[in-house]
């Protein structure tokens, strides 16, 4: 299976959601095996309370590791097309995965990820989506925070943020016919921090924002009023947020991770 | 002009030969393809921002005579700029007028010319705008500039669709070539930017393949990655500890100069003994002021005073009211803080005037000039022309076009191809005058 296959799938080029997605991932997925991971795992999850694919709703899912993956396939059943907006490296260059095990070595293991998108390829390709299907936009809910409960000097910081021009904007979707965003996350109906400028955006469109849980997931989308973030529009907001220029309000990212007084050298 | 046989665009044969105009689109499977491998191969991978791609299917062709200007313009600025700043290793006491950030100018005041970090492969890039009465450039970017998958990479995929017309250089070749002839043999390069810059991270990613591609191991890393050892940098990672051949730093000064003081990047501006590139002394001629200190530091900059406009320090313009002034930060680096009251959104001129008024020092106010927009198939686009050098010499192009004056951070990329005046079967491999 080849990078260009697999990005063709989940990035048709006639598909017109299909600009948004992120390649960097699909980029790296030589460099993973997907062998490594139980192709059942990414089997499809359910999704009853989701609306069959209309035009007049998008998804965003908000979902860590290969849980992402597996609801992607589960909307793209519902007639969504996944759009992935996954956009990080997943290994720093010059890296060898024979001396030291990747997990080990950054902050943001998107290897589940990556290998996930690899063997849910086949799946999607079969579904024969249309090229018009509503998007259904798929971010890493452990971009800002990392996979692993602690970080160490000389790990490789490859999280990251969602930014507004990540998406599309409001007037875009609004013109293709998209009036509400269902918004999709493991536990919580409130956006991620970085994730409510670009709804709140959309809300102030008037594009209905509703959520979802995963852990109520009999449960229908509810309604949601999207709070304003810190620093909403401010120009800004990037610099502060990221490079560890000062502690963020998006709650973490750019911390930089401490180094010992005694590493000198 | 003729084409090869087999082509799948046409250049335009009735484009006047003294301008620069854009060449006809590439036809959609033929630039699905090139979008396809600039992701996948050459790591661009932030081909769409919000609504606009920014990858142009079309080149803009610049007639050869132009580009041999532009080439020698940019090898005068070149020039003048390694002047201006040795003059400004000197003068420690001015470093305040041209806007540098304290820490920066803390660490320059303990240290003399000969203790600043040597440089190895030294890049540049200046920004050149078509006017009605010729070239103007906007700036220089000295520090860490950018744009090297597209002005190799995909200026070359584009530059099989027309083979009448060549490419004006590859600067991220140039660059390997300039960090192999000076870098310690047997030891890694690291590569080290911020983080969570997927825009930078797609840079050092490009160019860490070129280093391979020519043989070299070549790290990624952050700044906290770093470690001195008498002046010598070491990488201590999870994925290599060891002495390093040279750095790449693709982390602009005045962020460095932020991080906690636990990080090491100090060694990277002065004091350090492997080689940097581009070294912190660049930092003093990324300034957007240094036009203001030319006649101070008694500096010959001939280039420079004929392509740039009248820059002032603010408070001697009518920059508030008049039409003819724009203002912009000493340390702009996308064109993000570029203001007028005519371009900027009523939000974005309220609080640059805010800031000239509290730090009038971080400003410079410069006369506005007419770019001359050309016409694409995406409408009226104004362009901005990007010259490389690497040590000196001209190495290619950086493009971005936009629909507004001020080129900003989502400008979208452009391949320049060169047109030959000689017949083009003389010319299809034609290297960079």
């Amino acid at each position: 299976m080849t990078p260009a296959y697999v990005f063709d799938v989940w990035a048709p080029p006639h598909a017109p959601w299909s600009l948004w997605a992120k390649p960097v991932l699909f980029a790296h997925v030589e460099r993973f095996s997907p062998e490594l991971h139980d192709a059942q795992a990414f089997a499809p999850v359910d999704l009853p309370t989701i609306p069959p694919a209309d035009g007049t709703t998008a998804l965003v899912l908000d979902l860590p590791g290969r849980t992402g993956v597996a609801c992607a396939i589960a909307a793209a059943q519902k007639g969504y097309r996944p759009v992935p907006l996954y956009n990080a490296v997943p290994a720093p260059a010059g890296f060898d995965p024979s001396a030291v095990p990747l997990g080990a070595a950054v902050i943001c293991d998107l290897t589940p990820i990556v290998a996930g998108l690899s063997v849910a390829t086949s799946t999607l390709d079969r579904l024969n989506l249309p090229h018009q299907a509503p998007p259904a936009f798929l971010l890493d809910a452990d971009r800002r925070v990392g996979t692993r409960a602690t970080q160490l000097p000389g790990d490789f910081d490859n999280r990251s943020v969602s930014l507004p021009t990540d998406f599309p904007s409001a007037n875009l979707l609004l013109s293709r016919g998209v009036q509400r965003v269902i918004l999709v996350q493991s536990l919580s109906l409130e956006p991620q921090p970085d994730l409510a400028h670009t709804l709140l955006r959309w809300q102030q469109a008037s594009i209905q924002i509703l959520a979802l849980s995963l852990f109520a997931f009999a449960s229908p989308p509810i309604p949601i009023v999207v709070k304003r973030p810190p620093r909403f529009r401010l120009l800004w907001q990037r610099l502060a947020a990221t490079a560890g220029l000062r502690r963020n309000p998006l709650g973490g990212f750019g911390g930089t991770v401490p180094i010992p007084s005694s590493s000198g050298g | 002009m003729t084409l090869r046989p087999g082509s799948t665009a046409h250049l335009t044969p009735e484009a006047p030969q003294w301008q620069l105009a854009c060449g006809p689109p590439l036809n959609l499977p033929a630039f699905h393809d090139i979008r396809r491998r600039m992701v996948l191969e050459f790591c661009k991978w932030d081909p769409q921002v919000q609504d606009v791609s920014t990858l142009a299917p079309f080149p803009l062709l610049l007639p050869e005579p132009q580009w041999r200007q532009l080439a020698r313009d940019a090898e005068s600025l070149a020039a003048e700029t390694l002047l201006i700043e040795r003059r400004l290793m000197e003068r420690p006491d001015l470093h305040v007028h041209i806007g540098l950030p304290r820490r920066l100018r803390q660490l320059f005041r303990g240290a003399q010319p000969p203790q600043y970090t040597p440089a190895i492969a030294r890049v540049m890039r200046f920004d050149f705008h078509p006017t009605p009465d010729g070239w103007r450039i906007s700036e220089v970017n000295s520090d860490v500039p950018g744009g090297f998958t597209e002005s190799s990479a995909f200026t070359r995929l584009i530059a099989q669709h027309f083979p009448g017309a060549y490419v004006p250089g590859d600067p991220a070749h140039s660059w390997a070539t300039a960090i192999h002839s000076h870098h310690e043999p047997g030891l890694p390069v690291a590569l080290l930017s911020a983080p969570g810059f997927m825009e930078d991270h797609q840079v050092i990613a490009f160019l860490a393949r070129t280093l391979a591609a020519a043989g070299h191991r070549a790290l990624v890393c952050t700044a906290h990655h770093l470690r001195f050892t008498h002046g010598r940098a070491h990488l201590d990672a999870a994925w290599y500890k060891g002495p390093l051949a040279a750095v790449v730093r693709f982390h602009q000064a005045e962020w460095l100069s932020r991080l906690p003081r636990s990080v090491q990047w100090q060694p990277l501006f002065t004091h350090g003994i492997t080689r940097v590139c581009n070294p912190g002394a660049a930092t003093l001629t990324e300034s957007k002021r240094l036009p203001l200190l030319w006649d101070q530091l008694d500096v010959f900059v001939p280039a420079w005073r004929r392509l740039l406009p009248e820059t002032r320090h603010p408070r001697d313009t009518p920059w508030r009211t008049s039409d003819e002034w724009l203002i912009k930060q000493s340390y702009c680096n996308t064109g993000d803080s570029v203001a007028h009251a005519g371009l900027s959104t009523p939000r974005k001129w309220l609080a640059a005037r805010l800031d000239v008024m509290l730090h009038p020092r971080q400003w410079i106010a410069q006369r506005r000039f007419q770019i001359t927009p050309l016409q694409t198939p995406l409408g009226p686009m104004f362009p901005c022309i990007g010259v490389y050098t690497v040590d000196g010499r001209a190495a290619g192009i950086y493009a971005r076009i936009s629909s507004r004056q001020i080129i900003a951070y989502d400008a979208i990329d452009a391949a320049v191809l060169i047109q030959p005046q000689r017949a083009p079967h003389d010319l299809t491999s034609k290297e960079t005058p």
